[in-house]
């Protein structure tokens, strides 16, 4: 290849995540007639989530795709998906927020701070849902009291303070032993992370989907990889990334469903909300937003915008 | 570019320079060849000490270090030898059994090694053991840190190939206790000529044990806190930090106040002397990663057409191969999610595959040139490296019977997590 | 390790070393001391009270633990204790010994120096990308990077000395100061 630009990835091979950008890769083989080559690094053996970003901004590595999480402490605005307004809402009207103005706003800024370019559209993980070892939760008021593991993230902090919950920030690592020794019995991660690490084995048991906020992930490209690439082939990765974008997205989410069933067979309860809960609890965490967005620098008219894009059907 | 880096760095690590600057060199002239900017390669050595696990080997050192300042491993040692010391080479067994009871809290090799050496060491040396066998069989022993759960090296393991970290911790217990077996059997066979402590006498155990009850303490809260979820591994490490310094300060009177900050100064130093190679062996390892050399390895494994049996030997073979010039966590992440896919294919179960690449892995710290727990007992002890391992040789023989053994029969290591979990 | 040139200590550099020795020492002590405190603190607060468990427990046992690492550097480096290799050490004829010698104080200084160089850019960058924590701390990164710079920078000043103590033995008091 004239080209080889290297990936760094901190989830596993057959994450979705890298699943999807091995389908990138061997489209954008096939589209440059071999002149374009990604190669794949999977299971942080390069960068660990929480340092992928500022690798990208100084020119270690070429391609990333961090969590939105992982970005915040560059970018406030990359919250969004964390905050009160996405409580219970179903991923299709989540994509008027981020692929409309809004996300490009925080795209813009993203690459104007960071120096990166990004490929396009964000790519899903998908819903995090509460997980529990000891007792089934049925709503959200079930919560108060509970130590609740989160993965991090100044926003889901915020976000159980409001539950009355008490959030403890946990290394997905170190999770089996955490639940094993009942350091925390409940915790918040997706169907998908759950199955893979087979966390059934480590106690869990209950599931309620209440879909509190959604995870996505940023295709990021370092300014000295970018700037390396001619403008065709800049098209190329641009264009390929659109045109396939959507079909991870249905792969994500679809990996999700399967999860669920996996997880279900594997003796997990899954309970979904109903719709009186749900809005009432959207209420709640509403009337906190603003407290949130100041408490962690966000910009209150982005966030405005976006809650319009939300509402508007 | 691999040979000529690789080249360079032993000519360094062999003209004796300190392990550190060996391979940080020739890690930052790999980064600079690679076209890397210099800030990327100081914020590598930044992200990797932004970990909070690594807060409990300083920790834990500090307990050790005031251990033994303290007298509080003398204490105790004397009353594990007032029960046990009839048997000739009594401290052995005791220090082999202790490691192997730390390993059950520590996840990692190198704290288990830091810890045990700095409180045994002495004990052992005191009571006219052999240098080369004392930090032979406490380096060795150190390794069950990883086999023995918690084993940090199984959770990255369990990460990388989707597995039940559970069911891991489980599948390596039986193998760690044949470890422990084998390790006294040698101790057996070798303690004609060691010292015994003379015969059992019921008013000496008497004496001993009252006088190490505030010493017990300390193992029994961080055990006790760890299993019952009270403490995570960091507090539990505070903890013993904590109570060693009192209990030898208050209650032993063997330590002043004046000595406590440099005590401390010195439990960090001793840290900083490891953790300093550990960063700079990531950064060499970080460069090989990115060139891509386990993955002709791997691809050619994939590719074979052999046996399931023929994979596994060889998958041995290459990971015995890196783990001589790499850290472990380093082995795991370059070669194993190469081979994910063949193991699927291959029907390999990924538990046995897991405990195979541990016990590959223990066997990783003792090998030259880059052996972590060589560098830790030689640093601890003063005690050449080439010293150091000699006294390994013959664990590190037993440690590889153990490992065709369990790469062999998967019962060994399979049967107590199906038993628990189901298969 | 004992001097020949055995001056009575007393002189400025010998306070000088023996003042930056015991403030490497208590700042240290303050460090680990601090590291059991936050820990004792927060399994107190997780048993009696949980809604006041602080998130920035492990973060901030972080960096103390970091910055402790990284100042022990330059003691280690003055007192000789970074663990080198032995295996062939007994084959290298004395002479040529003392020419690696030599050429590890040259090659660490300049080592140390670059990682220090690295570090301070670093430090530069999330100063002005105005990186913080993601924790209700939002700690400012830059402080918790700048111990690699500090670490290294006084690793490759120690490394200097040692070179500089092969001209002026006079120098060696630091040795003096060690407790
Ligand atoms: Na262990
Ligand atoms: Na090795």
């Amino acid at each position: 290849a004239d080209y080889t630009l290297s990936v760094s990835l901190d989830t596993g091979p057959t994450h979705i995540r890298n699943a999807s950008m091995r389908l990138y890769a061997e489209e954008l083989l096939k589209r440059s007639d071999g002149k374009l080559e990604l190669e794949i690094f999977d299971s942080a053996s390069r960068y660990r989530g929480p340092d992928v970003a500022t690798a990208l901004v100084q020119g270690a590595i070429d391609i990333g795709v961090p969590a939105d999480q992982h970005l915040g402490k560059f970018v406030a605005n990359t919250g969004l998906l964390l905050l009160p307004m996405v409580y219970g809402l179903p991923r299709e009207t989540l994509y008027n927020m981020t692929d409309g103005p809004v996300g490009d706003e925080v795209r813009a800024e993203l690459e104007q701070k960071l120096g990166v370019t990004i490929l396009g559209r964000s790519l899903d993980l998908g819903h995090g849902t509460i997980f529990s070892a000891d007792s089934l939760i049925a709503t959200p008021a079930d919560l108060v009291g509970r130590k609740v593991r989160v993965p991090g993230g100044a926003a889901t902090l915020e976000r159980y303070r409001v539950f009355e919950a008490n959030p403890v920030q946990i290394a997905w690592s170190d999770l089996p032993q955490a639940l094993e020794r009942n350091t925390v019995s409940t915790i918040w991660a997706t169907h998908e992370s759950v199955r893979s690490a087979k966390l059934w084995d480590a106690g869990i048991k209950y599931a309620f989907d209440d879909r509190q906020a959604y995870v996505q992930y940023v295709p990021m490209v370092s300014a000295a990889a970018w700037g390396k690439l001619p403008e065709d082939m800049q098209m190329l990765m641009k264009d390929t990334w659109e045109d396939m974008v959507d079909g991870f997205r249905d792969t994500a989410a679809q990996r999700q469903f399967d999860s669920v069933e996996i997880n279900r067979q594997n003796g997990i309860t899954v309970l979904l909300p109903d719709a009186t809960t749900t809005s009432q609890m959207r209420e709640n965490l509403l009337a906190a937003q603003p407290g949130i967005v100041a408490e962690l620098n966000m910009d209150p008219d982005l966030v405005d915008r976006a809650k319009a894009a939300l509402t508007a059907e | 570019m691999i040979a000529v880096f690789f080249g360079l760095f032993l000519v360094l690590l062999f003209s004796g320079l300190a392990i550190y600057l060996a391979l940080g060199l020739s890690a930052i002239l790999a980064w600079y060849v690679e076209g890397i900017p210099l800030v990327a390669f100081s914020q590598f050595f930044a992200d990797h000490l932004n970990t909070p696990k690594f807060v409990a080997v300083p920790m834990f050192v500090i307990a050790a270090t005031f251990m033994e300042r303290g007298r509080i491993s003398n204490v105790l040692v004397d009353f594990a030898l007032s029960i046990f010391g009839s048997l000739r080479g009594a401290l052995a067994y005791v220090s082999i059994a202790a490691t192997a009871i730390f390993a059950a809290i520590s996840g990692s090799s190198v704290a288990t090694a830091l810890a045990m050496g700095k409180s045994l060491i002495p004990q052992m040396r005191a009571r006219g053991y052999p240098d080369t066998f004392t930090t032979g069989t406490i380096g060795a022993a150190a390794t069950l840190g990883i086999l023995i759960p918690p084993s940090l090296p199984m959770i990255i393991y369990a990460l990388v190939v989707e597995e039940s970290v559970p069911r891991l911790f489980l599948a390596g217990v039986v193998p760690g206790l044949i470890q422990v077996a084998l390790f006294m059997l040698y101790v057996r066979w070798r303690g004609r000529n060691m010292p015994a402590e003379g015969a059992f006498d019921l008013a000496k155990v008497r004496r001993a044990s009252a006088r190490a009850i505030p010493g017990l303490t300390m193992p029994m809260v961080v055990f006790g806190g760890i299993y019952s979820g009270l403490l995570t591994v960091n507090e539990a490490a505070s903890a013993a930090a904590a109570m060693a310094i009192i209990i030898s300060w208050l209650f032993y009177r063997t330590v002043t106040a004046g000595d406590i900050p440099f005590l401390l100064s010195d439990s960090f130093r001793e840290t900083a002397k490891i953790m300093i190679i550990i960063l700079a062996a990531l950064a060499l390892a970080h460069w090989l990663i990115g060139q891509g050399v386990a993955r002709s390895l791997a691809d050619y494994l994939n590719n074979s057409g052999l046996t399931a049996i023929q994979v596994l030997l060889i998958a041995n073979v290459i990971m015995f191969f890196l783990g001589m010039f790499l850290e472990v966590i380093s082995v795991i992440l370059i070669f194993v999610p190469l081979l994910v896919l063949t193991l699927d294919t291959m029907g390999i179960d990924k538990v046995h595959f897991g405990i195979v690449v541990i016990i590959n892995m223990e066997l990783a710290l003792l090998t030259p040139p880059i052996g972590l727990n060589l560098f830790v007992l030689s640093g601890i002890s003063g005690v050449p490296i080439k010293q150091v391992m000699r006294g390994m040789i013959p664990y590190a023989l037993l440690m590889f019977c153990l490992l065709m053994l369990v790469t062999l029969v998967p019962e060994i290591s399979l049967f107590l997590p199906n038993l628990v979990y189901g298969s | 390790m004992s001097d020949t040139n055995a001056n009575t200590p007393g002189g400025p550099i010998y306070r000088a070393a023996k003042a930056l020795g015991l403030l490497n020492v208590a700042i240290l002590s303050i460090f680990a001391l601090g590291i059991i405190a936050i820990k004792f603190n927060e399994t107190l607060l997780r048993v009696f009270y949980p809604r006041g468990l602080p998130d920035w427990g492990a973060e901030v046992s972080t960096y103390l633990m970091a910055w402790g690492l990284m100042l022990s550097l330059p003691v280690l480096v003055l007192r000789g204790e970074n663990i080198a290799a032995d295996f062939l050490i007994n084959l290298i004829p004395e002479k040529v010994r003392k020419a690696i010698s030599l050429g590890e104080e040259i090659a660490g200084a300049i080592f140390c120096a670059f990682v220090a160089w690295g570090g301070y850019l670093a430090v530069e960058l999330a100063h002005r990308l105005g990186q913080i924590s993601d924790t209700s701390l939002q700690f400012p990164m830059w402080m918790y990077i700048l111990a690699v710079p500090v670490g290294f920078g006084l690793a490759s000043i120690a490394y200097l000395l040692r070179l500089a103590a092969r001209v002026r033995p006079g120098i060696k008091f630091w040795k003096g100061a060690e407790q």
